[in-house]
């Protein structure tokens, strides 16, 4: 069974109200995402600044009220009573900035312990103690450093920090919220390396969100690529990577610089992204699009499996004819 | 004479409140004209410092050159130069692109007017002339509509937009050497190409010179003839960037090109490098790099290592090069 | 150099560099002492509270005991700072005058971090339409100028220690409630509150595990500022006289007596209006030194 199922959530955000506070401008962030997560998996979501993927994540925690959509958690809608809870409990999050997302006010071990406390793992502080230890412990952090305050340590640390605190409540799923793109190159490697080894130890399933594409590549078993607000493509990460159907995974991918002098240098895609308050008609990436046909500027492309386990929303996939 | 600029020994000391940190030490870096030399190392190693030395940028009252740094403009030594000196030379022989286009471009001014400022001030023309010259320069970095963009303000401009124009501001007396400071970090994946792109192909028309600064290796291999690596405020290897990426001799810019992904090996481990860089205030003894290394000996914890000189420019900073080490092997 | 140097090391052998701990209490302190004038400023403010709590206790007047064969006495070894029009000593009138002006200013900022901090803390936290007509009535209040509010109060309350505090206290928290709500809502989006929420925190922990220690830092520099502002309000109401009734005296009452006889007996408008000014000047350097030292950008700076 799916460890999350996630149907047609949509977010939409309100930009500007009038004097009496009904909307005036609304920006529809996430429009009709549809993604399933099973147990032990990591799946990649990709996608330019602004594209929703973050928004995404923190709707199905329930962070932003979602607009529409249901999301299942082992086959229960989250909605129902009682479900909310074990849901909650069981896909925590990091996130991506370690600078913000820990109180410089808290030592690391109250940041810890805080998920502990609130759903009362631990009979008594000599527990809570030990649990904390042993959290520090797994995120390869001295135990010394239980009693620092957070501005004490590097942006690295401070991610191990993040994620001894959503393993505390032993989930079933994290959701990494560009969990590496605020580090060094170098760090990078250890927090990808220790997420890694975690998913063993724990069968741990990772919605694992990024802009950089290669590295997603590397960590994932399927990627999704996201555009202003909608899934654009979802596969096995390698085929995604490799084999991409959708005109905007294939510039994505064209315009990464690779890290070789011998290698011809990246090719840049024409256009930017447009404002999403202002969606252009059809598919919403035709302007950029060396594929556009009429038909994209007019009708919005379905999502459809285009080959067994492959999904793509586009008319003219791999740049081919309408199908 | 080729060399556009030389600088010699730069060491760099801050006064902060916790006392005096010394932010780059003895750093060497030459320039030739018509050259792009890559500055590529992690947050806080000193790169942006560099340039910012260079064109004395920074903050007067806690900045300290050391006494015995010299940056050989043409042959000039610009240390000493006061702020009206600079003045002449900033914007007109060096320009410099920052990291965050939005900070840098001031939001109340429209994108005209920021670059009029420069061409009015350095070429001495008027106000209307420096319009029609900005204005072709917007085209010249590729943005459209610019007689349109000219009247616009930062904040009505997309990311990659600003960084056009910025681009555009410090493209403005033709500079002879332009610093670029983080151009693309801020950018998407897809603006980023796009900006290379341009920073490419306006080199090969104008000709100057560029000093990339980057952690992106990437970036760096595409743009770069010359690189060099930087680690802790030092820099530990230089050279070509051909034999920097595939005969790295320092274990630092090896473990860096190691923690990148290899698309064509997907399972295969990243290596990456443990630990963290140093804190400046508390820097280990020897070697800064000791605690990290692989390859760590005896003597990297007691002295720091030389320059060694591999053929071709080519040089690092590391024990493992030193001939002497040969004897080791040799009764071992 | 000799061969032994090119001796691999083990890496478990090599000792990580120990930083020693830092905390944020330290290194505010640390940035505080380096600030010359709020040092000088927590002096005064220290001085002049232990002044006002024990000076009475060991001066052999009262503030009542008249003498008037020493009336408008000049300042001498008897009478420090000497004596008022009814031969009162002006030193311990001074004294007790500390007493009751920097009660007023603490009583004065308690009920206004009181009021302020809830006010503006509701308003921030629940946000939406509350928060708009919240903030509405923050605004209307705040285009009445403060004095003539205040004065209002007074006259419905009638002159009186315990009116001044009420009418201070509850005349002054809008600024207190603005900042407060700012610094809500500006945490409300900070990503520690969100991983708070994300692993379960109810709303109340994380108004009081979280939010109320971050606002800390505003609050503080806020209430600083504001004792020296109610203590000069509290002068002018009782310059004006509306403050304490006689025969006690604050800072106000002694300068308004003393401004009545400024040509022929200087001393008694001196003293007082310097202990005033001293005071407040406090107040001020130790407020805006607390303002560099508590903010947490600052801090964060610091670090490099």
């Amino acid at each position: 069974m799916k460890l999350l199922d996630i149907q047609h959530l949509t977010k939409k955000f309100v930009v500007e109200s009038d004097w009496l506070g009904r909307p005036k401008k609304i920006l529809t962030a996430v429009h009709d995402v549809s993604l399933a997560i099973e147990a032990g998996e990591t799946v990649g979501l990709v996608g330019e600044s602004g594209c929703g993927k973050s928004t995404f994540a923190r709707t199905i925690l329930g962070l932003y009220e979602k607009t529409h959509g249901t999301v299942l958690y082992k086959g229960r809608n989250i909605d129902q009573n009682g479900v909310h809870a074990d849901f909650k409990r069981h896909v925590q999050m990091i996130f991506q900035d370690p600078y913000a997302s820990l109180d410089p006010r808290m030592t690391v071990a109250d940041s810890i312990s805080e998920p502990l406390r609130n759903y009362h793992m631990c009979a008594n502080n000599q527990d809570l103690k030990k649990r904390v230890f042993e959290l520090l412990e797994q995120v390869d952090l001295n135990s010394e450093a239980a009693q620092r305050y957070p501005h004490e340590f590097s942006g690295g640390q401070r991610q191990r920090i993040g994620i001894a605190r959503a393993l505390a409540l032993n989930p079933e799923c994290i959701f990494c919220d560009e969990p590496i793109s605020a580090l060094d190159v170098s760090v990078q490697v250890q927090i990808v390396n220790m997420l890694k080894d975690l998913q063993q130890r724990f069968g741990l399933a990772y919605l694992f969100i990024a802009h950089d594409l290669s590295m997603v590549h590397h960590v994932s078993h399927r990627i999704g690529v996201m555009y202003l607000g909608k899934l654009v493509e979802l596969g096995p990460g390698s085929t995604v990577y490799h084999d991409p159907l959708h005109p905007y995974t294939q510039s994505l991918i064209a315009a990464i610089p690779k890290p070789d002098p011998h290698a011809a240098p990246a090719v840049p895609a024409g256009g930017e992204v447009p404002s999403p308050l202002s969606l252009p008609s059809g598919c919403v990436f035709h302007p950029r699009c060396p594929y556009a046909s009429e038909l994209c500027r007019h009708e919005s492309p379905v999502w459809r499996e285009v080959q067994p386990g492959r999904f793509a929303a586009c008319h003219h996939v791999r740049g081919g004819d309408v199908v | 004479m080729n060399t556009l600029l030389d600088i010699q020994n730069l060491s760099i000391s801050f006064r902060t409140y916790r006392g005096v940190l010394e932010a780059i030490h003895h750093v060497s870096i030459v320039v030739n004209k018509g050259e792009t030399i890559g500055i590529v190392g992690e947050s806080g190693c000193g790169k942006s410092v560099t340039a910012h030395a260079v064109m004395k940028l920074l903050p007067k009252e806690t900045a300290i050159y050391s006494p015995d740094c010299k940056i050989m403009w043409e042959g000039t030594n610009i240390v000493s130069f006061t702020e009206q000196e600079m003045n002449a030379l900033r914007g007109q022989d060096m320009s410099m692109v920052f990291q965050d286009p939005m900070t840098a471009l001031n939001p109340v001014l429209t994108i005209g007017d920021q670059i009029c400022e420069g061409l009015v001030l350095h070429r001495r023309i008027s106000q209307q002339q420096a319009l029609y010259e900005a204005e072709k320069l917007l085209r010249a970095v590729g943005i459209t509509a610019p007689e349109k963009r000219l009247h616009q303000y930062p904040h009505e401009l997309s990311g990659g937009m600003r960084q056009r124009s910025l681009i555009a501001m410090a493209l403005a007396c033709s500079p002879r050497l332009l610093f670029a400071d983080e151009p693309t970090t801020a950018l998407d994946v897809t603006t980023e190409a796009q900006v290379l792109y341009l920073l490419r192909s306006l080199q090969q028309k104008l000709g100057m010179a560029i000093v990339l600064i980057s952690h992106n290796l990437g970036v760096i291999a595409q743009m770069c003839r010359r690189v060099y690596v930087m680690y802790a405020g030092c820099v530990v290897e230089s050279g070509m960037v051909e034999d920097i990426f595939d005969k790295p001799a320092h274990p630092y810019t090896n473990g860096l090109l190691a923690s990148l992904p290899d698309p064509e090996h997907k399972d295969k481990p990243l290596q990456g490098i443990s630990g963290q860089a140093p804190d400046l205030f508390h820097l280990p003894e020897g070697c800064r790099f000791y605690p990290r290394c692989r390859h760590t000996m005896q003597i990297c914890m007691k002295q720091a290592p030389p320059c060694y000189d591999l053929g071709k420019g080519h040089q690092a900073a590391c024990w493992l090069l030193c001939p002497e080490r040969g004897k080791y092997n040799e009764i071992t | 150099m000799d061969t032994r140097d090119f001796e691999p090391v083990d890496p478990k052998c090599i000792v990580p560099i120990r930083i020693p701990p830092q905390t944020l209490r330290s290194r505010g302190w640390r940035q505080m002492k380096q600030n010359k004038l709020a040092l000088l400023g927590l002096g005064i403010v220290v001085i002049m509270t232990s002044i006002a709590i024990f000076g009475p206790l060991v001066t052999s007047y009262t503030y009542d005991d008249q003498d008037f064969a020493m009336a408008n006495a000049y300042p001498s070894p008897l009478h420090w700072f000497g004596t008022d029009s009814l031969g009162r000593d002006l030193l311990v009138r001074v004294l007790y005058g500390a007493r009751i002006s920097l009660s007023i200013g603490l009583a004065a900022s308690l009920i206004n971090l009181f009021i302020g901090v809830i006010y503006g803390g509701i308003a921030g936290l629940v946000g939406g339409r509350v928060d708009r007509i919240m903030m509405h009535i923050v605004d209307i209040l705040y285009s009445i100028p403060m004095l003539l509010y205040v004065i209002l109060l007074m006259v419905v309350f009638k002159p009186g220690l315990l009116n001044i505090y009420i009418a201070l206290g509850i005349a002054y928290w809008l600024n207190m409630a603005r900042i407060v709500r700012g610094q809500i809502l500006s945490l409300k989006k900070q990503d520690y509150v969100m991983a708070a929420r994300s692993y379960g925190t109810s709303t109340w922990h994380i108004l009081t595990r979280h939010m109320i220690p971050n606002c800390m830092g505003p609050i503080i520099v806020t209430l600083t500022l504001s004792i020296p502002e109610a203590i000069f309000t509290e002068a002018f109401l009782s310059f004006i006289g509306l403050g304490v009734s006689a025969p006690m005296a604050s800072w106000g009452v002694l300068t308004s007596e003393g401004i009545n006889s400024m040509r022929s007996f200087p001393f008694q408008l001196i003293f007082p209006a310097a202990a005033l000014c001293i005071t407040m000047l406090g107040f001020m350097f130790l407020g805006d030194g607390l303002r560099d030292a508590l903010d947490p950008q600052n801090q964060r700076e610091g670090n490099r």
